[in-house]
């Protein structure tokens, strides 16, 4: 079993591997997404703890309704649905919900999921928007 | 005038040089042939220092993978009518050390198989002559799809996580320690765990998903890994809390 190798070539990946198809460029983008998420959620967090300070907090609403803040917001924005969308089209092939001795199909899980997902959304935004 | 087709393949010859080089063989084309009838064209009648493995010529034994354009996929399956650019280049799988031409190294794989102990565990040994453990068919079709797995390392050509460090254990071990964990016959569910929840385990890898896309016989690596997830966690729980 052990006998010695004759000489092997070792083959590298390249660094450029994630252009190498569409899906391994969707996985990227979706590890991307999340250092705009995680941008996002901490301004966010230094928004609420400078609420106790009233020009602080105005000084840094400025910041955040400057244009290039706005735009960064909407990329953020639309990384983190891409995200979701992605993580729920991904979860919903390894949940296995059975429904009389029989699986449901991923499209119907992920169809689940993503409205669930709007609701609870619109709940958050009534809730703080509306004041319910 | 018969049709004809430019195979461009990958070569190494340790012999010969360091390096590896492309050559390119133009042959005749039919509308039936796979890329495995190609090569077996080249090595019998063109070129008879190409080497690359094949046996069963139909999806079972596994030994055929290759790059072919570029993807991972098994040359006895892969049609040549089905590859839309003009050349087709066959190379070894990636990620693999190659030993000569499209035969790589699979000892790595080899090793890890052994790990997470694919074969049934039991504590204690039914006699023979008690009969068979028997299974009704809803238990069967909780790993059926992981074992249709023939060992032919397409998933790990697929697996930037694998091509990045070879550390890690791998779709297809992961996929079969998962066939037997869910096997009902099996008692070994915890020893195979412990191997996954370790080092180079189940949380090496981010779910790319490219393994479940390639692999042959649907045996969905990439589902089986995020399904350990669960128990895995459950079982370092376990281990980390006194026993009451
Ligand atoms: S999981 Fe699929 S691709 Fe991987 S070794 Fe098994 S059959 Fe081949
Ligand atoms: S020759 Fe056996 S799988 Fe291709």
């Amino acid at each position: 079993m052990t006998e010695k190798k004759t000489a092997t070539y070792v083959q590298k990946m390249p660094a450029s591997w994630w252009l190498r198809n569409p899906r391994y460029l969707a996985y990227m983008l979706r590890e991307l997404s999340s250092i705009f998420i995680l941008v996002y959620i901490l301004t966010f967090l230094v928004q609420i703890l400078l609420l106790r300070d009233r020009n602080a907090y105005d000084a840094f609403l400025a910041i955040v309704e400057s244009p290039f803040f706005v735009a960064f917001t909407a990329v953020a924005f639309a990384f983190a649905v891409y995200h979701g969308v992605t993580w729920w089209g991904l979860t919903s092939k390894v949940l296995q919900i059975s429904f009389r001795g029989k699986t449901v199909p991923p499209a119907l899980v992920l169809l689940g999921a993503i409205m669930m997902w709007a609701v609870v959304s619109f709940l958050v935004y009534l809730l703080l928007f509306r004041g319910v | 005038m018969a049709l004809e087709i430019v195979l461009l393949v990958k070569r190494f010859r340790p012999e010969l040089s360091k390096e590896p080089f492309y050559q390119e063989y133009q042959i005749p084309y039919t509308e039936d042939m796979v890329v495995l009838d190609a090569l077996n064209y080249i090595n019998d009648e063109v070129d008879s220092t190409l080497a690359h493995r094949w046996s069963c010529r139909m999806g079972i034994c596994g030994s055929c993978g290759a790059m072919i354009n570029g993807t991972p996929r098994l040359a006895c399956a892969t049609f040549l009518r089905q590859l839309t650019r003009g050349i087709v280049e066959v190379e070894p799988l990636d990620h693999f050390p190659v030993i000569k031409d499209l035969v790589v190294d699979m000892e790595d794989f080899m090793q890890k198989l052994a790990e997470v102990m694919p074969w049934l565990i039991r504590e204690k040994i039914k006699p023979l002559d008690r009969g068979e453990y028997f299974q009704t068919p809803g238990q069967i079709r909780l790993y059926g799809q992981q074992s249709m797995c023939i060992n032919c390392l397409i998933c790990y050509s697929a697996c930037p996580v694998y091509g990045l460090d070879s550390e890690f254990l791998g779709p297809a071990a992961i996929a079969l320690a998962y066939r037997y964990n869910m096997d009902s016959r099996d008692q070994g569910r915890e020893k195979r765990l412990s191997r996954l929840v370790g080092k180079s385990g189940v949380w090496d890898c981010t779910y790319v998903g490219e393994c479940s896309v390639v692999c042959p016989k649907d045996v969905d690596p990439a589902g089986a890994i995020q399904r350990l997830k669960f128990p895995g966690s459950l079982h370092v729980l376990k281990t980390l809390l006194p026993r009451l």
